[in-house]
């Protein structure tokens, strides 16, 4: 036999294939060829070593990727791509559903408290517009409107223009309980000298006896010096309400405030 | 704050009572008919002295009746022996005015009551005020009532909407057969009682602020805001800083609107209906 029959039977062999007679005449060949031995040699390592490797079993995500791909060929034509998508995402058990949509709702909301950044304009705007609403209700035609007003600027921040708005409430509304809810609005404000001001200059010009009784409360908590020296001028009034006289100096007495007007201010 | 002057002004109808004296016994009436008898009216009145009864009835029209005992209209004077002519009179003089659906009665200042009993649409807001004399008074009216008297009571009956009702030295009283779910209200008196009757359903917020008096309800109550204990604090220096804080604040039926009740020297009732 000669060198070019050796990788044939060679074949064979490693098959287990190979026929006695061929075995005989591969073997007579080998004793007297060098090189087909060595190629012999070569070619049995190598069989050798393949046949020692494990099997590979594919894994369950390639079978999962199969199917995926296999539905999908199935599904292809069959509908919208939005449908195919939603059909392969989409989970099948109400719960998962739930949860699913919960998530996505979730995951919005949060897209959209980081996104503002960019609308703090708007939202300024908006609150501009808000305190516009808010001042038109404090000078409405209607009391309950303006008692309305008056309950939103105290929930509302310390703009000047609310401030002010409530010390002109203070001052000519129409209806004494809108100008009381006024000073009430404006107490937790006072020790700011512009609101002590207006109620000091408010109780000189009042002559509503409950009025006069509120701003007394109000100036005497703000403390400051022209606030208590307005309840002091304020007894000095000849056609003061006596139950209000009274009040006001008991008032002034517990707040450790002299009741006789100070010559220096 | 009217829109429509032009159209206000041609609405207007300016009408004067002037009664003589010899009419000064009977009763004296006057029908104003509405601009728009299908939307609400406005009352408005303003006496110095006097008494104000306000009514709702089935009909499109107002309806004044006045028995009171008025001037000599000034064309029935008697010639001045002195040659001289009146050119202005302190005499009472009642104005109504219609425009818009607001009906204005006004009267010039003077020391004379003039007893007033008004007919209204069911849908009429009434604003009235009053310094001496008597009450105002008003019955079964639904809208936004506000009412204000110095030296007499304040009495709303089985009125529907909202209310801002104040006096100096008489009662406030108010029964209402429904509330504005959205409107705030407030009753106030320094020297008298404030009693209002509300629906037994109503969710509102009670702010309660009275100095010498009580406060009583029957409704069920949840303390939201206690009066702050009074703190005080003061330096050297002079300043002090007193905190009195007298008004509480109660939720019923889970809160809602402010309604405000505040004395001085009266009692505060606050009865479910």
């Amino acid at each position: 036999m000669t060198c070019e029959e050796t990788p044939a039977l060679l074949a064979d062999r490693l098959l287990g294939q190979s026929s006695a007679t061929d075995e005989r005449r591969l073997e007579a060949h080998l004793a007297t060829c060098a090189a087909c031995r060595a190629e012999v040699a070569a070619s049995a390592e190598l069989w050798t070593d393949m046949g020692a490797l494990d099997t590979v079993v594919p894994h369950e995500r390639l079978r999962a990727r199969f199917h995926a791909a296999l539905a999908a060929y199935e599904a292809r034509d069959s509908g919208h791509w939005l449908d195919r998508m939603l059909e392969r995402w989409w989970p099948r058990q109400p719960a998962l559903q739930a949860g699913l949509a919960a998530a996505l709702l979730l995951v919005g909301v949060l897209i959209g408290q980081r996104l503002p950044s960019s609308t703090d304009g708007e939202v300024a705007a908006l609150r501009s517009e808000v305190r516009t609403v808010g001042l038109a209700l404090l000078d409405h035609q209607s009391a309950s409107e303006r008692l309305l007003g008056v309950a939103w600027s105290q929930r509302t921040e310390q703009a000047p223009e609310v401030v002010n708005a409530l010390l002109e409430r203070v001052q000519y509304d129409a209806s004494v309980n809108v100008r009381l809810a006024a000073v009430d609005a404006l107490r937790s404000r006072t020790s700011r000298p512009e609101v002590d001001a207006g109620l000091a200059l408010a109780l000189q010009q009042q002559d509503t006896p409950l009025l006069q009784v509120a701003l007394t409360d109000a100036l005497l908590e703000s403390g400051s010096a022209e606030a208590i020296e307005a309840v002091r001028r304020m007894l000095s009034r000849a056609e003061l309400d006596p139950a209000v006289r009274e009040y006001a100096q008991t008032a002034l007495t517990e707040a450790g405030a002299d009741t006789a007007p100070r010559a220096d201010i | 704050m009217n829109q429509l002057p032009i159209y206000r002004a041609f609405l207007t109808t300016a009408l004067l009572i002037a009664v003589s004296s010899a009419r000064a016994q009977s009763d004296e009436r006057l029908v104003v008919p509405l601009s728009d008898p299908s939307r609400p009216a406005v009352l408005e009145i303003s006496l110095f002295s006097g008494d104000i009864t306000v009514k709702a009835y089935d009909g499109n029209e107002v309806i004044i009746v006045t028995d009171a005992p008025l001037h000599q209209a000034d064309e029935e004077e008697e010639p001045r022996t002195d040659g001289l002519r009146r050119i202005q009179s302190s005499s009472v003089g009642l104005t109504a005015e219609e425009g818009n659906n607001t009906v204005s009665l006004r009267m010039d200042f003077s020391p004379q009551g003039v007893d007033l009993e008004v007919t209204v649409p069911r849908r009429t807001s009434v604003h009235a005020s009053l310094v001496n004399g008597g009450d105002i008074t008003i019955i079964g009216v639904t809208g936004e009532h506000e009412l204000s008297n110095v030296n007499g009571d304040v009495i709303a009956t089985d009125v529907t909407g909202s209310a801002v009702m104040n006096s100096t030295n008489g009662d406030v009283q108010a029964t209402f057969a429904a509330v504005s779910a959205t409107k705030p209200m407030s009753f106030s008196s320094f020297n008298g009682d404030v009693d209002v009757a509300l629906p037994a359903n109503l969710a509102a917020d009670l702010i309660v602020t009275s100095q010498q008096g009580d406060v009583l309800t029957d409704f069920d109550v949840a303390v939201e805001q206690d009066p702050a204990v009074v703190e005080r604090s003061g330096d050297a220096g002079g300043r002090y800083r007193v905190r009195m804080q007298r008004e509480t604040r109660y939720a019923i039926g889970g809160g809602g609107p402010d309604i405000q009740f505040r004395t001085f020297n009266g009692d505060i009732m606050i009865r479910k209906r």
